[in-house]
């Protein structure tokens, strides 16, 4: 038998009271949507590179891009878009879905400021429980 | 033994032994007691770690457009074309690095007036706000500097007359502009120059301040509204980790979806690529931060008696600066003093920079 650690304790009294505000399938879900909403676009932009790299070695006639690129630089303004619908439907998901992310992540912050508030309230971590 | 008590021996070792090597408790126990007020000006708090929430994305942002970005005369302005056509998704990674910055501006400024407002800069504060006016003296100069970057028309022609400015200072004027630009005009080396400021030289500085000014706040402890009961406020105060932190989580998490709905439905453009003998173009504007400034120049006019319009200008513009940044010396009254006229000054000066701001874009 594990021996009950300050966190066990705190569970078991407010389960008993029925107001218990994050189970661990709410930590479970706060740490996946950080890892969702930081790495996964980072890594995407990586993984995209190394496409295009690898399409750039395939086809040796999209090598002439640079310089298409240059003589537009030369001539007329960028105007920074999707380069694609691919692209553009891909922003708007993300979008979407990064605050629909927010919007439970700070669901679930409320509940867990609700909780620290009241065991700030108890001073359950002061040393003298006073 | 079952898969759950695996894991928590690991998890238990694991915190023996980072506790053993790095004393992870004290900074744990130092977190949990330390405490932040709840007042009624709480929310002012959270500014200074929104600042550093927008100066990571910066950091982030920034280390992945230099993976494309040549800072030569040549190659600036089509390696940041690059970045907008080619690279996958680089025009939303450039347009979170520029608004991004313009947040963490506007953050810096909210920060500092309203310091100013509540008056933290009492004593015993008074380097803290001393450090703030150096940090967001820095952070302009990132902005000034990654202007010219894109190398495009109108960043040439803002950093022509940004640089020309402190030519109007009697003595070191001169000197100051040839410094900025690397020679008597713009050329490839102000453009290295400005590349190695901004990515180099300006960060080492900002952390090197920002570690003094948030370890001033940690040993100084956040100052409580004019005139407050101190034990009431103590009564009242939460701890820092996580009471603090949660609340915090929330401002982060708003804003960082702010921050990339604005990146994607209103990306910066790129202008063509600039030209060292084009003339400056008629009607050029700053960014929004020098707005105000570029508006107070343009009021003075060419001659003031026998002295230089602009010459008048950048010195009172310096005076302002200087009253700024001594503001806790000559506002040196004891904490329970409210100081109506300081209050008064704080926004009038705010109303200042709006209406400056707003004269100078539909001017």
């Amino acid at each position: 038998m594990m021996k009950r650690t300050h966190g066990h304790r705190i569970s078991i009294e407010f389960r008993e009271r029925g107001d218990f505000p994050l189970s661990r399938l709410g930590k479970a879900f706060i740490v996946l949507a950080i890892v969702f909403e930081l790495v996964i676009p980072a890594t995407g932009l990586f993984w995209n590179q190394t496409e295009a790299s690898t399409s750039r070695r395939v086809e040796p006639a999209l090598q002439a891009i640079p310089q298409e690129t240059k003589a537009q630089a030369e001539v007329e303004e960028i105007v920074a878009r999707p380069k694609n619908i691919k692209e553009k439907t891909a922003i708007y998901v993300f979008l979407v879905w990064l605050w629909i992310s927010i919007g439970a992540l700070i669901y679930v912050l409320r509940l867990k400021i609700k909780e620290a508030d009241r065991l700030h309230a108890l001073k359950f971590f002061s040393p003298d429980g006073k | 033994m079952n898969l759950k008590a695996n894991v928590e021996r690991i998890g238990h070792g694991l915190e023996t032994w980072l506790e053993e090597r790095l004393g992870v408790k004290a900074i744990r126990d130092f977190l949990r007691h330390k405490t932040v007020p709840r007042t009624k000006h709480t929310i002012w708090t959270y500014t200074g770690s929104v600042i550093l929430l927008f100066f990571s994305i910066q950091v982030i942002t920034g280390i992945l457009l230099t993976f494309y970005y040549r800072p030569t005369l040549e190659e600036a302005n089509q390696s940041m074309a690059r970045i907008m056509t080619e690279v996958p998704l680089g025009w939303i990674l450039r347009s979170v690095h520029f608004w991004s910055a313009s947040f963490m501006i506007a953050a810096v400024f909210v920060h500092l007036f309203s310091i100013w407002i509540i008056k933290s800069y009492r004593k015993p504060r008074e380097l803290t706000w001393m450090s703030g006016v150096f940090l967001l003296v820095l952070t302009l100069a990132f902005g000034f500097t990654g202007y010219l970057l894109p190398w495009d028309d109108l960043s040439l022609a803002a950093t022509k007359v940004g640089t020309d400015v402190p030519r109007s200072i009697p003595l070191i004027g001169a000197w100051v502009t040839k410094f900025l630009r690397g020679g008597e005009d713009i050329s490839g080396d102000t453009l290295s120059r400005f590349f190695s400021f901004h990515v180099t030289i300006l960060p080492l500085l900002l952390l090197a301040l920002l570690a003094v000014h948030v370890y001033l706040i940690q040993k100084l402890g956040m100052s409580l509204p004019v005139g407050a009961d101190e034990r009431e406020e103590a009564r009242r105060s939460i701890p820092f980790w996580p009471n603090f932190v949660y609340r915090e989580m929330i401002v982060w998490l708003v804003l960082f979806g702010v921050l990339a709905t604005v990146a994607v439905f209103l990306p910066p453009s790129l202008g063509r690529s600039a030209d060292l003998m084009a003339p400056t173009p008629e009607g050029i504007k700053p960014e929004w931060y020098f707005l105000f400034l570029f508006q107070t120049l343009k009021l003075f006019p060419a001659k003031i008696l026998f002295v230089n319009g602009d010459t008048v200008a950048t010195l009172l513009i310096l005076f302002g600066a200087i009253l700024f940044f001594f503001l806790p010396l000559i506002d040196n009254k004891p904490t329970e003093r409210k100081g109506k006229f300081i209050t008064l000054a704080a926004f009038a000066f705010i109303l200042y920079v709006v209406a400056m701001s707003i004269w100078s874009l539909v001017g």
